[in-house]
């Protein structure tokens, strides 16, 4: 009988492709969690972590959410400044008042 | 868990060089029966799976202990995938071996009935919303397919079957020593990956429960 090697690689290689993808998607789940506990602590049971984070965002409460992705409460924080323009952005660098501001050249 | 991964690689390492490279050419199959040593393992750990998923149902049955319940889900997810791994696995090798990829013999169809069963047990726990009604149908489901184990395993000794019959207990001559090491050493290999991913599992499922509570 031919040795079909092909076939040997194949299964070897489909076992491979299964197992690795299946621990990728543990990793991926776990590190998901993480990020969600970390940006929404609002459970009430706070973790090390989420106790540190939200102590570190404490002392900057004026500033942007600490990942960059906006969560819905950021959204909805942005609409409203973007509805009172003179209002603070949420980066901390508050605009001018609008009658301060200079014309267009 | 850091140091049972780095565990699990090596000995997963050391079987496949045992496999493809220690074990000897077999005589009738040549090299394809190298497969032995991936198809053999995966279903062994798909029995262990669907064994813990049973005692562990009956813990939470009789319990109600959650740790019981996330086990068993674990078991059965880690238990499914080793099993997909054993009817793919052993597709390929019935075509060179067979001349076919599938047929419908009492072990090929009972190890599907028990692919689809487990299937069946996650999506049962992923459609039901009361987490606790979930868990103890998927109890009851997880108890009950179990039965189906003795099924497989016999199937090639109680009906007749283009599916060889046991190999490793079987009355008779044994296999060289250097066969049945390889096979071992994928044997130990295979549970380790097992424990590993059960265990992650597990960690996983307790803290998306204590996300939610």
């Amino acid at each position: 009988m031919p040795d079909n090697w092909g076939f040997v690689l194949a299964a070897y290689g489909l076992a491979a492709v299964v197992l690795i993808g299946y621990w990728r998607m543990l990793v991926r789940q776990e590190s998901d969690l993480e990020d969600r506990s970390r940006l929404a602590p609002s459970s009430g049971h706070l973790t090390p972590d989420s106790q540190a984070t939200s102590a570190r965002a404490g002392e900057r409460s004026h500033a942007a959410p600490i990942s960059g992705h906006p969560t819905p409460d950021s959204q909805a924080t942005s609409a409203r400044a973007g509805e009172r323009s003179h209002a603070a952005p949420i980066s901390g660098h508050p605009r001018p008042k609008p009658d301060s501001r200079h014309p267009l050249q | 868990m850091r140091v049972l991964g780095a565990v699990t690689v090596v000995a997963l390492a050391a079987g496949l060089v045992a496999g493809l490279g220690l074990a000897p050419r077999e005589v009738t199959q040549g090299n394809v029966q190298r497969i032995m040593y991936l198809h053999v393992p995966s279903v062994w750990v798909a029995y262990l799976a669907f064994a813990v998923v049973f005692v562990a149902s009956i813990a939470y049955l009789a319990k109600r202990a959650e740790a019981a319940d996330r086990l068993a889900h674990a078991s059965a997810e880690v238990g499914v995938v080793f099993t997909g791994i054993t009817i793919a696995t052993g597709s390929i090798w019935g075509k060179p071996t067979w001349g076919t990829w599938w047929t419908w013999d009492a072990r090929l169809t009972s190890v599907s009935i028990l692919f689809v069963m487990y299937l069946g047990y996650l999506l049962l726990r992923g459609m039901i919303d009361d987490r606790e009604r979930g868990a103890r149908y998927a109890a009851v489901l997880g108890i009950v397919a179990a039965f189906n184990i003795p099924l497989v395993h016999f199937s090639v000794i109680w009906w007749r079957t283009l599916h060889q019959p046991p190999s490793l207990m079987k009355p008779g001559p044994a296999m060289p020593r250097v066969i049945i090491t390889a096979l071992l050493v994928n044997f130990v290999a295979f549970s380790l990956l097992y424990v590993y991913f059960v265990a992650k599992r597990v960690h996983l499922l307790r803290r998306e429960a204590e996300a939610a509570a």
